[in-house]
């Protein structure tokens, strides 16, 4: 078996029910969401597009590459995708490796895949390759949190939450963005410490 | 309705419930140590399906934290008042403990500045 095969995990399979199990989130995020992809512009890369449903949070006309590791995940994105009011380009592709050049995009974004992909560092790093020097990675992940009140709840589920969808709730991804290279510009909380909105850049050189 | 409103109602739905369930499933001629015991894993046991209930429609993280928080405790509040309290001062003692936790995870919010979108590291 390939290792794109491998992290492609059952992600066709929680495509049916993925915008059912994330319409809280959707709700609760939307606001924020809009707010934090403000700053997007230029040609973009959009990691772990998954059903799409980031997209009516964007901004218009956007040009966007959104790339996922999930076939059906794609398909399911399409009707978002064509009322979108810009472009947006799906491509299926995993995000460790990707087949874009190096310098190739202004921005690059992920919504709750540094918590999901199987290297999170390897991915920043490749991320960090597509992208141009000075430009900007915007990130809106959960994260373990730093509050020991709330840190063994994550630690209790992540068992469970690899298994079933998954997903680690036990990273540090500041760390893992700084690891890649990356200068880490702002850090801000979206739920107690566990969501939050990271915005880096790629150092000019 | 206000999702803030809904995070109340969900503490303080899930502190009873869970109180009140564990008094209703353990055994009254149990000793208290014992109950306390029975009472905070029935209780985590009892959280689980509010959990597969009520993540979908209200976020993971909101409901999960706060369900953590509230479901051991308001077992053990649950188990100890068997036979000592009514059932409505059961399910009263669990909503207010669902209370206290709701009120902790705000002043948290409110501590890490959370919708504060600039905050740029130094």
């Amino acid at each position: 078996m390939s290792d794109s095969t491998t992290r492609k995990g059952n992600y066709d399979g929680a495509a049916k029910f993925f915008d059912i199990l994330r319409s809280g989130d959707s709700r609760r995020w939307s606001d924020v969401q809009k707010q934090f992809f403000s700053q997007l512009k230029g040609r973009v890369l959009y990691v772990g597009i998954g059903t799409g449903q980031e997209i009516v949070n964007f901004p218009p006309g956007l040009d966007i590459v959104a790339i996922d590791i999930s076939e059906e995940m794609l398909k399911r994105a399409q009707d978002r995708i064509s009322s979108y009011p810009g472009t947006i380009k799906p491509i299926l592709m995993d995000a460790h490796a990707t087949s874009f050049e190096d310098n190739s995009f202004d921005m690059v974004l992920t919504v709750c895949v540094l918590c999901t992909v199987e290297k999170p560092v390897q991915v920043l790093e490749e991320l960090k390759r597509v992208l141009k020097p000075g430009g900007t990675l915007v990130s809106f992940e959960h994260v373990q949190s730093r509050n020991p009140l709330f840190a063994w709840p994550l630690l209790l589920m992540n068992p469970f939450s690899l298994k079933l969808a998954g997903t680690s709730l036990i990273r540090d991804t500041a760390k893992n963005i700084r690891s890649a290279g990356y200068d880490l510009l702002v850090d801000s909380n979206v739920y107690l410490d566990i969501v939050k909105m990271f915005t880096s850049k790629k150092p000019e050189r | 309705m206000n999702l803030k409103i809904i995070d109340f109602l969900i503490s303080f739905g899930a502190g009873a419930l869970i109180a009140f369930g564990t008094s209703q499933i353990l055994p009254d001629s149990w000793s208290p140590l014992v109950l306390m015991v029975a009472g905070g894993i029935t209780g985590m046991f009892l959280s689980l399906p509010l959990m597969i209930i009520l993540v979908p429609p209200f976020g993971a993280f909101e409901v999960m934290i706060a369900l953590h928080l509230i479901a051991m405790p308001a077992g053990m509040i649950g188990a100890m008042l068997i036979g000592v309290a009514p059932d409505y001062c059961v399910a009263v003692s669990g909503a207010s403990w669902g209370v206290v936790v709701w009120g902790i995870i705000v002043y948290f919010n409110r501590r890490y500045g959370v919708g504060r979108v600039e905050q740029v590291i130094e």
